[in-house]
């Protein structure tokens, strides 16, 4: 960007330009990443702030109401028991958005750390860790999910554990794959140089580097576990009724497909849009972070 | 033995290849050694071997020691573990790297990058660092350094991102300063700078300076004493005098022949015919006996030299080779 002007010496620096910065012009430059953003802040305002939005409260049976069809009053129209399915999709995004952020978090901070020091220090810890995370990618997702809930019983919590440990081997690799490369870079034999300690340098030097296919696969894994999370309330492995979630919800629609295809479109909907915001996101943060596209790195 | 730090009898194999073969060298207090050859003549793994920063590699065995002098002598680097070693580097010794491009992390201001080595051995707060970091860039030369502290890599110039390297290198006082090519991805004005820059900091500070380069004009203009590598083994080493107008071995004198001259428009630089050695088949005679055009002694084939003073040399001017009896002259092998 200005690399040629800090090129004379007496030049004044510019004011660093943030990467952050950045990264918001490219979102907003960009209708599709423009649109999914606006997704997700519906989403996460669902989520905060559910009980203030939603017309009805969650659990409000209206038996004389069951199954109507959209309405002004209901516009998502009612379940069997005549609850409102707009409010209870409404609520449902807090479920889903919690036990995608928790258990992405958990997949996070664990498999970014096994892949970082595996892919640092090399050798028998490297393959120790590799072989694995090479064991946990045999198995399905949602298979593996499964008998982690089997073991510990179903519930909102074990459904969190449970998706966290399923997607920690990916993030392990991309970890790990990404150090490989930037642990021969001259700036970590530099710190090398100095003295500095094998963790100030991932901490420091590693991770930072590493940050932009990181950043991307969360957001790609915010979307699968989302999508883990309905499959396992589908499966009456989530979040336990009378709670509503959007797996829960389809799960419960199942029986009334001919009558009341509502109560099985809009929580679908709900899940369908949601992830495909996620995963737009993540393109757009793919190509902007990738560093051959950013001007002023070299 | 005198000096702050140095080898002896160093040696690395990986596994078949014999990458390093009996190097010894060391550096006195205030003196600068030119360490020369091409690539693959093992001259930056001697520093790095010496150092324990050689990349892990299966089969990697080490031979010899290293070791640093001064107040706190450390008799043997190589036995020390990975953590002790770590402690010394940044304090007892300084490293600048080729690629000033790329040997700072562009994600972190210059001020992180250079507060990093105080903060880690001498302890220092982060303002106090910060304040060292100021007195570091002016002492190599970079204007305005309140402002530079915050710039990040890329807005820097690559003559300005060395000195960067080399105020971190020096930022915790080290006997020795490492140079492993440090001039060779900058043009030749930005090069005479740096030079300069090192030379007055070593005669301020009285800081020894190892100074790695491919480029025999480079280290004459800088070093004190130099030792030449070719295959993995010290085969000519001296003052500068003596390596300049005095050069025994053929492969000095090849090098020296092949410099381009000022004044001298040729077509075609001399150069010397063939390729180093593969470090895995080496001769069983003189390293250098398949590029040589002297070959003046028959054990020239089947034995391999011993490092010793020819008759007739200075003191300290040592060669690997049983033609180093002749006069310079005569075995200037490749001159064309």
């Amino acid at each position: 960007m200005t690399s040629h002007a800090a090129a004379i010496v007496d030049a004044a620096p510019p004011a660093p330009v943030s990467g952050w910065r950045q990264v918001l012009d490219a979102i907003v430059r960009r209708p599709v990443a423009l649109v999914s953003a606006a997704v997700l802040l519906v989403v996460v305002l669902a989520a905060v702030a559910g009980p203030l939005i939603a017309p009805y409260p969650a659990n409000a049976v209206d038996l004389s109401r069951a199954l109507q069809p959209p309405s002004g009053a209901h516009w998502f129209g009612t379940d069997e028991l005549g609850r409102d399915v707009l409010s209870r999709v409404v609520l449902a995004a807090r479920v889903s958005m919690l036990v995608s952020v928790v258990s992405v978090t958990i997949a996070f901070v664990v498999g970014v750390t096994l892949g970082l020091v595996a892919g640092y220090a090399g050798g028998w810890a490297d393959t120790l860790a590799m072989r694995a995370v090479d064991v946990m990618f045999a198995f399905p997702v949602l298979l593996l999910a499964l008998s982690i809930v089997a073991i510990l019983g179903p519930g909102l919590t074990t459904a969190m554990i449970a998706i966290g440990v399923v997607y920690t081997p990916i993030f392990a690799r991309v970890a790990r794959a990404s150090t490989l490369s930037v642990r021969e870079e001259s700036y970590v034999r530099a710190a090398r140089g100095m003295g500095a300690r094998p963790l100030g340098i991932i901490a420091r030097h590693v991770l930072p580097n590493v940050a932009a296919p990181l950043i991307v696969q969360t957001s790609l894994s915010l979307a699968f576990a989302i999508l883990s999370e309905a499959a396992l309330s589908f499966l009456g492995l989530g979040v336990q009724p009378p709670e509503p979630s959007w797996g829960r919800m389809l799960f419960d629609a199942r029986g009334y497909l001919d009558q009341a295809w509502w109560m099985a479109v809009f929580p679908g909907l709900a899940v369908f849009v949601t992830v495909l915001a996620f995963n737009l996101i993540g393109d757009t943060l793919r190509d902007v972070l990738d560093p051959s596209g950013r001007e002023a790195r070299r | 033995m005198t000096g702050v730090f140095g080898v002896e009898g160093l040696g690395v194999r990986i596994g078949e290849a014999r990458i390093l073969d009996d190097v010894t060298w060391s550096v006195d207090r205030g003196e600068t050694l030119g360490i020369v050859g091409e690539s693959g003549s093992g001259k930056s793994m001697s520093v790095l071997a010496a150092t324990g920063l050689l990349p892990a590699a299966r089969g990697l065995r080490l031979e010899g020691r290293s070791w640093l002098g001064g107040d706190a002598p450390v008799d043997n680097l190589l036995a020390l573990d990975a953590e002790r070693l770590r402690r010394l580097r940044g304090p007892r010794i300084g490293f600048v790297f080729q690629d000033p491009a790329t040997s700072l992390n562009p994600l972190l201001s210059v001020e992180r990058q250079l507060t990093e080595g105080l903060e880690e051995h001498r302890g220092m707060t982060r303002r106090d660092a910060a304040r060292r970091a100021i007195e570091l860039l002016e002492l190599v030369g970079i204007p305005d350094p309140e402002r530079r502290l915050q710039s990040y890599p890329h807005q820097l110039s690559g003559g300005m991102r060395q000195r960067v390297m080399i105020a971190i290198a020096l930022s915790c006082d080290p006997e020795v300063l490492v140079a492993d090519e440090p001039t060779t991805a900058l043009d030749v004005t930005i090069q005479a700078q740096i030079l300069d820059v090192v030379a007055e900091l070593q005669h301020r500070l009285g800081t020894a300076v190892v100074w790695i380069s491919h480029d025999l004009g480079v280290v004459g203009g800088i070093a004190d004493r130099i030792a030449v590598l070719y295959g993995g083994q010290v085969v000519e080493t001296g003052d500068v005098r003596d390596i300049f107008a005095g050069h025994r071995h053929p492969y000095t004198a090849g090098l020296l022949a092949s410099r381009p001259k000022l004044g001298h428009r040729t077509d075609d630089l001399a150069m010397i015919p063939g390729s180093p050695p593969d470090p895995r088949h080496l001769p069983s005679g003189c390293v250098f006996y398949d590029r040589c055009t002297v070959r003046a002694d028959e054990r020239c084939a089947s034995e391999r030299p011993p490092l010793a003073q020819p008759s007739g040399a200075a003191a300290g001017h040592l060669v690997r080779s049983f033609c180093a009896e002749h006069p310079a002259s005569t075995s200037a092998g490749a001159s064309s």
